[in-house]
């Protein structure tokens, strides 16, 4: 029985799907945490966060070996979201979702301070949902994952300073939106 | 004295501590294995579409100045034999073919 993660992931890459699934189970909160920036429903999440497993599972044989498999799990994560976000724009443009679930988490009404975070999460999101999908992705990597820009540049395949001008640009054009909605206090 | 952050600033960083979808309500473990069974087993790789969707655009990229090559030698090495025309390339091909034309 393997005990190193690396010997699941060798076991994995030869197509043994036991090893995959007990990988998935372990990565499954990173993976959950960054997709649910990048969904508006529960089963969208879902949706979403299979179709990413599946993506590793394939690209699993493919994976050499000379980046720590994490770093290789979240760059193919990163993607993912990205192209999950692309495909999406078009509906997200005519559509909005709304989510009960999102509010059934909140056990305790009396809790001020989750409720002040959600109402920012909301309006950050709809926000983000004005941003094209890779000022989107940049600013919830930087903004709300707080990974940097030397890391963002690694899992997007960007340079550092596209990342930076990127992120620059899009932090700009949030504020226009900001400003537009009447937001301002 | 530092310049007060910017609304949005603020936003963020409430926002950042919330985690939407939290896992709490997560289906259990085994809900999690049994669609993520079914989703490999319904992506499972086999055909020719996949073995095509799986070459890189690197991969690609390399082929196309050889494919491009090869089609240039075998116009240049063929160029004295090639047909005048439409019409002659119909006859040569049609010689081709097993019919009586």
């Amino acid at each position: 029985m393997p005990e190193s993660e690396s010997e699941w992931v060798a076991r994995a890459a030869k197509g043994d799907e036991e090893a995959f699934v007990r990988l998935a189970a372990a990565w499954r909160p990173r993976i959950w945490a960054t997709a649910s920036r990048f969904a508006r429903s529960r089963p969208e999440l879902e949706d979403l966060v299979q179709d990413l497993f599946v993506k590793l599972w394939r690209g699993l044989p493919g994976y050499r070996g000379n980046a720590p498999v994490e770093h290789w799990m979240m760059k193919v994560t990163v993607r993912g979201c990205y192209d999950f976000l692309r495909a999406q724009r078009r509906r997200r443009e005519s559509e909005t979702l709304f989510d009960p679930t999102e509010r059934r988490e909140e056990r305790d009404p009396g809790d001020e301070r989750a409720r002040t975070r959600r109402e920012a999460w909301e309006t950050v999101r709809l926000l983000l949902e004005r941003l094209d999908p890779k000022d989107r992705l940049v600013i919830t990597l930087l903004d709300l994952e707080e990974r940097g820009v030397r890391e963002t540049a690694a899992l997007t395949g960007w340079s550092e300073a596209n990342v930076k001008v990127r992120v620059h640009r899009a932090r700009k054009k949030m504020r226009d939106h900001f400003h537009e909605l009447g937001l301002d206090p | 004295m530092t310049p007060d952050p910017h609304p949005l600033d603020r936003l963020l960083a409430e926002a950042r501590l919330h985690r939407p979808f939290s896992e709490t309500v997560e289906p259990s473990a085994f809900g999690f294995e049994t669609r993520l069974r079914a989703a490999l087993a319904a992506n499972a790789p086999g055909g020719f579409a996949d073995c095509l969707a799986s070459l890189s655009w690197r991969f690609s990229a390399a082929c196309l100045p050889l494919a491009l090559a090869a089609a240039l030698f075998l116009a240049m090495s063929h160029r004295h034999s090639l047909p005048d025309g439409v019409g002659g390339l119909v006859t040569q091909w049609a010689g081709l073919l097993p019919l009586g034309i």
